[in-house]
């Protein structure tokens, strides 16, 4: 028995992981955290660098919050609850300063704004505060990394759009810089999608494809419900018919 | 109220941990921090200007042009001055560049992309393609790429390329000559062009400025082995010495420059130009001729001779002077003006204009001027029908000739404030003095001084102001104000009120008054009469 509670234990973790990815994705769900979304993702490398930092806040309130949770009386909790959140922020942004002063520079005044991202916040008022410091550490982490992809797919699209071409090693310190693609073509080069404008344009679109492809499964999903409860009712009626014949030919 | 005392406390536990991590955290990154920040400023300067010294460099926070927001100096490790940085900084629609602009000599010598959050494809597009095509372009004409792709960030580019270039325009220019000039003149800030000589052994005329503005030489070019040399003299007419205006001049070259190293720091009066070494003989004793003999009035160089009748007495002066014409030499011009300022002849002496404009619009016009006085000559328009219209440069010339011995023609008459007795003077420079440059000796019928007159002149918050000021046999004659920008209410307060008081004062002990109402105006008076008065104490001495 203790052996089965421990597997349907460690497969909730995992969902608890990877909620964020796709199924609660903060962005294309959720919708939450669109500021730095549409601000910092004019190309692929700064949206990747404001999702990593923003990981290491979500995973690091989360933890402390969730141990906490006792401690703060309600009354107080909101305000705790944001302090602890600057508190990472505030380091964040030295460290950032400190190590990729170009991703610093790129990201700009969104970097101390990650205090009022509401993703943050709301994970730390829904989850950790009603749970473990695991549980809500890999919800953090998930949250986090489901966030972190949203950006790198907006910045991706847009820089590709604009540019024709994703740049590396300029803004994060990876020791190297180059193109991870770079298309020489004039229909890759519109202007439009760098500024706030393009980010809305392709953010629409990429909900556009999660909504429509979340439908798809939820369409999916009620044919096979359907399906099963259908073969369910045939089950039975086929059970129901298999007894009345058997009643029926122990009576004659 | 235990209730609200564990509120109080957990959030003052929560506050002290979240101060205490960010105090650690802060403790540990903000010397990074620090040397990052410093470390990209000066990696940028001295990838500009290798031979820069870090430590010696000057800056100046700009806050009064839209795109420039520093200006950096930039010097060798001996202090040499090797050119400016400028830092500029632009917000556009993808966000904000910021720029470095390197200048040296008049050249751009490099643009760099100091830090920018536009899209990081175009930026190296830009840093790959085409920013390397604006180094080594002139101040004057820089060419931009028409088409570089990435239209937005360009143009921030271009604007804070062209603002550092205007603010350069503005503020000092390290123009290579004028570092030459400064090898010898440590205040040259500026110079330009005076005039151009075709008659003389030297080509041009130059003046050299101080940071303030005020003329500290005039310099004079010859050519010696192919290179040319410019020979100084200071307004007071001290010989400062020669530069060559190639820093790679002969060695030949440098050598003859040194022959006249012992002739620096002596008026030209007292120089015997048959002993200038060869190569600037010749040209030495033209330079001798122009300043002693010509005064730099406006923009011409001009002489004063007097005009005699037959019993010797004067009934008039010549002014003969050079200003540049249509040509780049100047034209060489004389007026002659009765004793009561009024012209009654003019004649072009040399010109190099086309022969028939000058016969047909300057000479055929000239007798049109006879008459003309200080108060009318200002009206003049040299390019009107009634002037030289046709030979507008000639005739302009002409005008600022004209002008120029009117004004000359009439310090006579502020000299004769002074002295209504005077018939003629004789004027001498004077050295080591900051206000006062040359002392007037006024003459009689027969030659000899009757009293001195000093000219000072003396900068002060209001703007600046001219004195004149007699003595005479160790008393004030009189202090006049030929010419001043100072508030004119004050000034003739103190012409009609204070400064009579000051005439017939000894010398040995001047009583100022102590209240005037123009403070200002009359410190700088007092200056300079103080200054007149120990020159002529000291030529008493001697």
């Amino acid at each position: 028995m203790a052996k089965k509670g421990n597997k349907k234990k460690e497969l909730s973790r995992i969902a608890n992981l990877t909620k964020g990815f796709f199924k609660e994705n903060p962005i294309f769900v959720f919708l939450l955290g669109m500021c730095p979304a549409l601000a910092v993702t004019s190309s692929m490398e700064t949206g990747l660098g404001m999702g990593i930092l923003v990981i290491v806040v979500l995973t690091s309130s989360n933890i402390v919050i969730s141990l906490i949770k006792n401690l703060i009386p309600e009354q107080v909790r909101v305000p705790s609850f944001i302090v602890i959140i600057a508190t990472f922020v505030t380091i964040i942004e030295m460290l950032t300063q400190a190590f990729a002063l170009d991703l610093y520079n790129a990201l700009g005044i969104f970097l101390p704004l990650i205090v009022v991202n509401c993703l943050i916040l709301g994970r730390a008022e829904a989850f950790a505060s009603k749970n473990g410091p695991v549980a809500s550490a890999l919800d953090g982490l998930g949250m986090g990394i489901g966030f972190m992809l949203a950006l790198i797919l907006i910045g991706f699209t847009r820089e590709v759009l604009a540019t024709g071409a994703v740049a590396y090693g300029v803004y994060l310190p990876l020791g190297i810089e180059g193109s991870l693609i770079n298309i020489d073509s004039y229909v890759l080069s519109m202007d439009v999608f760098v500024g706030p404008a393009g980010g809305f344009i392709v953010i629409g679109l990429w909900l556009a494809m999660f909504q429509a492809f979340s439908n798809r499964n939820t369409r999916k999903k009620a044919d096979a419900r359907k399906r099963w409860i259908e073969e369910k009712k045939h089950q039975a009626a086929e059970r129901k018919r298999k007894k009345a014949m058997k009643e029926a030919g122990e009576t004659s | 109220m235990l209730e609200k005392l564990k509120i109080a406390l957990v959030l003052l536990v929560i506050g002290a941990i979240s101060g205490g991590a960010i105090f650690s955290v802060n403790d540990f990154t903000a010397p990074i921090i620090e040397e990052n920040q410093l470390a990209a400023q000066y990696e940028d300067y001295v990838d500009m200007f290798p031979n820069m010294s870090v430590s010696d460099m000057e800056e100046e926070t700009i806050e009064d042009n839209e795109f420039i927001t520093k200006k950096i100096i930039v010097y060798d490790g001996s202090g040499n001055q090797l050119g400016f940085i400028f830092e500029g900084k632009d917000e556009n629609s993808q966000g904000s560049i910021i720029v470095l602009v390197g200048i040296e000599g008049g050249i751009l010598k490099d643009v760099i992309i100091s830090s920018t959050t536009n899209t990081p494809n175009y930026v190296q597009g830009l840093k790959d393609d085409y920013l390397p095509n604006l180094p080594g372009q002139s101040m004057d004409s820089i060419s931009y790429d028409s088409s570089t792709g990435a239209t937005i960030t360009y143009n921030s580019i271009k604007s804070i390329i062209d603002q550092a270039v205007l603010y350069v325009g503005e503020g000092p220019v390290v123009d290579p000559e004028l570092v030459q000039y400064q090898t010898l003149i440590e205040s040259a800030d500026a110079f330009e062009m005076f005039l151009r000589y075709s008659d003389f052994n030297f080509t041009n005329e130059n003046t050299i400025f101080d940071g303030d503005g005020n003329v500290v030489a005039y310099g004079f070019a010859t050519t010696v082995s192919d290179e040319t040399v410019r020979l100084f003299t200071a307004p007071d007419s001290t010989f400062l010495g020669a530069v060559a205006i190639s820093e790679e001049a002969a060695s030949s070259v440098a050598d003859a420059i040194a022959s006249l190293d012992s002739y620096k720091g002596t008026m030209l009066a007292d120089i015997d130009e048959t002993t200038v070494p060869s190569p600037f003989s010749n040209a030495f004793t033209d330079m001798k001729t122009i300043v002693m003999d010509y005064e730099r009035i406006n923009d011409v160089r001009i002489k004063e001779e007097t005009v005699l009748d037959e019993s010797d007495s004067i009934i008039g002066f010549k002014y003969t002077g050079f200003k540049d014409g249509n040509s780049a030499n100047a034209n060489e011009i004389s007026v002659e003006v009765d004793s009561g300022g009024t012209i009654t002849a003019v004649e072009l002496l040399n010109h190099y204009d086309t022969p028939s404009y000058v016969s047909d619009y300057i000479e055929a016009n000239l007798a049109n001027f006879v008459g003309e006085t200080l108060d009318t000559i200002y009206e003049v328009d040299a390019s009107a029908d009634d002037a030289f219209a046709g030979a507008t440069n000639t005739g302009e010339s002409i005008v600022s000739l004209m002008t120029a011995a009117l004004e000359y023609h009439g310090k006579r008459a502020e000299y004769a404030e002074i002295y209504p007795d005077m018939v003629d003077y004789e004027r001498t420079f004077v050295q080591g003095f900051s206000t006062i440059k040359s002392r007037i000796s006024i003459l009689d019928e027969s030659g000899s001084e009757i009293g001195a007159l000093y000219e000072g002149f003396h900068y002060n918050s209001m703007g600046s102001v001219s004195v004149h000021v007699g003595i005479k046999e160790g008393s004030i004659v009189k202090v006049t104000i030929p010419a001043h920008n100072n508030t004119a209410g004050y000034v003739n307060n103190l012409v009609e009120t204070y400064l009579p008081n000051l005439n017939g004062q000894s010398t040995s002990d001047i009583t100022y008054d102590a209240k005037t109402g123009a403070t200002i105006t009359y410190e700088s008076i007092q200056d300079i009469i103080n200054e007149a008065v120990q020159c002529e104490n000291e030529r008493g001495d001697e």
